[in-house]
């Protein structure tokens, strides 16, 4: 008895019930190198988005005009006929994403500052990108599925967060203006070599200008797309394949402004959606894809003509002479197919995706200018420089005689331009184009001949909240369901 | 008893017990990293970030069990009976809850969640015939059932989908429904009016020949509100049966099993019964509904040149819209199967005893002759995505069972 009691006080050192060798989040997030993991993980969720079939670069190309609606199954749950509802793989995985990106930058935001860093520069960098990536998810949230519940400040357990109501698509969107804000002060204008792809400050900055633009705010917009312009670092290539070429990723000679990066030698971080450009049966006879895709999606016939006559950019984007099982007579898209570093697998390319580029960054100056001074000279000569590029000729005096007619050839080249690029569906939605566009779109014979043209209505600028999400918080209070659902 | 001389054996038995499962992976009462990888400056960079949430209140989970059953041998030890009832609650059910998207994660684990598990088995063993010739027959069988008792305060159902069907779980029924919209029929010219416009409640899009959906809350609409849960992927009973004959040195044994009731969903179909062109299908789809839009497509010349009828037989589906949620991918998964039939020989022991082995036997077995079922895929036996989960019974290109011919010796020495 009496051994046992002096033994006992002994035990207590020796018997921890904390495991030494795992990791939690008890000893994270406590210094420098932490917050460096903490901020990749983030990066690394942006890039689940851009996956080759169920991320949101494929859907939001197979819901506009850019591709065709009903010839291949583009596994879009319904969004290219208009038919898709609040159970769709797609829409739920880009719900689910953005709130894991907004988790764990929230997770840096409200510790990083307690830490104390070798180098405080280097806090501020963390700070701006974690800034900048919860802005963007807030600004996606609130463009795909309209008011979302703001989650800021605090890691909420999930009895708290059942009750904090979806917020306005407004009061999204401020947020993420805010969080741009903040992210623009402390970002850097450029990152060194090891860092290449990070955001930057001119990344936000257009970021930023382009949710004004959604808003319908171009005097808002104008100064943030002005500070890139005059950075004096970006450029437009060249020659337009130079845009989208792993040849050169990340440079903002060409046209690179905001990337989501990846890299081959199958590391794992290799990029998915070119693959999707070509039809299952490919044969691969000109290098484009390795297999090509059953969820491969056509460039419409609509898109074909909407081309000038000697666009240089429908060279270079699209080919009517793949071969392959289902190909012939067809258009497909060939924007993402040009590599230097070849692929080892359908899941290894080397090619970055756009989420910015530099004409995106002047069309849409051009068209703040042109909003709130009307066809400026300086306007004129931004849209004449990304015609210029595609070997087209200056824009006619008619084009740019007057503020309506500007805007609807800026339109115009915002199609040509950025086709399959995942801009079409929010210019359109923006514009208050998407209902007359896309019933006529529907309308033509080769596109359901106007069987689906119906499901065309104005609910849809908005996509459902996915079932799993309104299952969850089974109070419609606090998480309702969009109109039309 | 001694004097109810047919009986030599009754047991009565009886067992209670508690058990807990602690098989649930390690530290989830702690928030966890993970490691998730991103690129920049061409390099792969590594990341981490909370790979679920901690949840200090977890323990594990209890199952009470309790056991009712009997076992008898009557008519001189010639018939054995056992029979045996359960009924186990498992409470404090290690389970995923659900939670908000909103949280940057999709569920965590919670002791919650209560589930019952009942059912009997039977096991009987006669000796029919034990003389010379000797036949003794052996059949079991068993029936399973389950049922959600409570799933926590927060949830009520639980809806999941994978490749184009949904399952749901739900307190008061089992664990893992099939969840689909029921269709009755399909549309027909007279369902449309002239303009194209639908004079039934369609889902947006569909057209003459895709399946007539039945609108369960008759709002008018079809939509998600109108699934309801559909079928069991447990069957009402599963049995084998055994004959053993022998003669003399010669023995033959034939084994059947089967299942009756139970279904299966069969979302495998998409790719081999969804008549997609390009793609090797089930014949019946060479009698599909052809929309008149599409007919200048299909070659009828093909039909007159090789005889082959392509009109529609009322049962295949327009391929446009075509889809896996509904009633019509769920069979009934009843068969029965001839499992095994082996004849063996043994030596007699006077040949032996001069080549100093005790004991030789040949023997030629077949292992799965033959299944007797209408299910239409390649076997019923199957649940493609395991055990555990909340999506049981489907057949997602479950490999086909093969036929095993072995022919072998037994040898002692």
């Amino acid at each position: 008895m009496c051994i046992t009691g002096l033994l006992l006080p002994g035990c207590k050192g020796y018997l921890n019930p904390n495991p030494e060798s795992l990791y939690t989040t008890k000893t994270f997030y406590t210094s420098q190198s932490d917050f460096k993991l903490a901020i990749s993980a983030v990066y690394a969720k942006q890039q689940d988005l851009y996956d080759g079939q169920s991320g949101m670069l494929h859907f939001l190309i197979a819901r506009s005009d850019d591709s065709n609606a009903v010839n291949t199954n583009t596994y879009s749950d319904g969004a290219d006929t208009f038919t898709d509802t609040s159970i769709g793989l797609c829409t739920t995985n880009v719900w689910q994403s953005m709130y894991v990106i907004i988790a764990r930058c929230n997770s840096i935001l409200i510790r990083i500052d307690k830490v104390q860093f070798d180098d405080a520069t280097a806090k501020d960098y963390i700070k701006g990108e974690a800034f900048a990536m919860r802005a963007w998810a807030y600004d996606n949230l609130g463009k795909f599925f309209g008011g979302a519940p703001l989650i800021v400040d605090a890691e909420y357990t999930a009895a708290e967060i059942y009750s904090i109501k979806r917020s306005t698509q407004d009061e999204t969107f401020a947020q993420a203006i805010s969080d741009y804000k903040a992210a623009i002060t402390t970002l850097p204008a450029k990152w060194g070599s090891t860092d290449a792809g990070r955001i930057t400050k001119y990344a936000a900055d257009a970021a930023l200008g382009r949710l004004y633009m959604f808003m319908n705010q171009p005097a808002n917009a104008k100064p943030y797309l002005e500070e890139v312009i005059n950075s004096g670092i970006y450029s437009l290539a060249a020659n337009f394949e130079d845009c989208f070429t792993d040849a050169f990723d990340n440079n903002v000679a060409k046209d690179r402004v905001w990337e989501v990066q990846y890299i081959g030698g199958l590391s794992g971080e290799g990029q998915t959606f070119s693959e999707m450009c070509m039809p299952e049966g490919y044969s691969g006879s000109e290098g484009y894809a390795l297999r090509g895709s059953s969820a491969a999606l056509q460039v419409s016939t609509d898109m074909v003509s909407a081309y000038e006559t000697g666009d240089y950019r429908q060279t270079i984007a699209t080919s009517n002479q793949i071969k392959g099982t289902g190909a012939a007579g067809y258009t497909w898209c060939t924007k993402f197919s040009r590599h230097s570093y070849q692929p080892q697998s359908a899941t290894d390319w080397a090619n970055n995706l756009p989420i910015i580029r530099y004409s995106d960054v002047l069309l849409m100056s051009a068209e703040a200018i042109n909003a709130t001074e009307g066809p400026s000279a300086k306007a004129v000569a931004y849209v004449n420089a990304v015609r210029s590029r595609a070997k087209l000729p200056d824009l006619t005096s008619i084009q740019s005689a007057s503020a309506a007619t500007l805007l609807t050839a800026i339109k115009k080249e915002r199609r040509s331009e950025f086709m399959f690029e995942g801009l079409r569906w929010f210019d359109l939605v923006r514009w208050g184009d998407f209902v007359p566009v896309m019933t006529n779109f529907l309308n033509e014979s080769d596109e359901g001949n106007g069987r689906y043209s119906i499901n065309v209505q104005a609910f849809r600028s908005l996509f459902a909240i996915p079932q799993g999400e309104i299952d969850r918080y089974v109070n419609p209070s606090v998480m309702w369901q969009n109109p039309g659902y | 008893m001694k004097n109810v001389k047919w009986v030599n054996l009754l047991k009565l038995r009886s067992s209670l017990g508690t058990s807990g499962n602690d098989r649930i992976g390690d530290y989830f009462y702690l928030s966890q990293l993970g490691t998730f990888y991103s690129a920049f400056g061409g390099t792969k960079q590594i990341g981490a970030a909370a790979s679920n949430i901690a949840n200090p209140d977890l323990k594990w989970e209890e199952t009470h069990s309790f056991d009712v059953g009997f076992d008898l041998s009557a008519l001189h030890n010639r018939v054995q009976f056992n029979f045996d009832y359960y009924r186990n609650d498992t409470k404090n059910l290690l389970f995923n809850v659900p939670v908000p998207y909103t949280t940057g994660f999709e569920s965590t684990l919670t002791n919650i969640g209560k589930v019952r598990n009942s059912g009997w088995e039977v096991d009987l063993t006669t000796h029919n015939i034990d003389r010379k010739f000797k036949w003794t027959t052996s059949l079991n069988l068993s029936h399973n059932s389950n049922e959600v008792l409570e799933m926590g305060t927060n949830t009520k159902q639980i809806i999941s989908s994978i490749n184009g069907g949904q399952f749901i779980t739900k307190v008061g029924g089992q664990v893992s429904q099939f969840y689909i919209l029921p269709a009755n029929g399909f549309l027909a010219p007279s369902d449309f009016d002239a303009s194209g416009k639908a004079l039934v409640p369609i889902l947006a899009g569909e057209e003459v020949g895709n399946y007539k959906y039945v609108d369960t809350n008759k709002d008018g609409k079809i939509n998600s509100s109108d699934f309801v849960p559909y079928g069991s992927n447990l069957p009402k009973l599963t049995w084998g049966l055994t004959n053993r004959v022998n003669y003399k040195n010669f023995e033959l044994s034939v084994l059947l099993q089967g299942q009756m009731g139970g279904d299966i969903y069969f979302l495998g179909a998409r790719h081999i019964d969804a008549g997609f062109p390009g793609r090797t299908s089930y014949s019946r789809w060479v009698r599909t509904y052809k929309p008149d839009y599409l007919k200048p497509a299909i070659p009828t010349e093909y039909n007159s040149a090789h005889g082959i009828d392509m009109s529609w037989d009322g049962k295949t589906q327009n391929t446009f819209n075509f889809a896996d949620d509904t009633n019509s991918r769920v069979y009934d998964a009843t068969y029965v199967r001839i499992k095994n039939i082996t004849l063996s020989y043994n030596m007699p022991s006077k040949l032996l005893k001069k080549i100093k082995v005790e004991r030789l036997k040949i023997y030629g077995s077949i292992d799965n002759v033959h299944t007797f079922s209408t299910y239409p895929g390649f076997t019923p036996e199957t649940s493609s995505y395991g055990n555990g989960t909340t999506q049981l019974g489907v057949d997602y290109s479950t490999y086909p069972l093969s036929r095993r011919f072995t022919l072998g010796v037994n040898f002692t020495f």
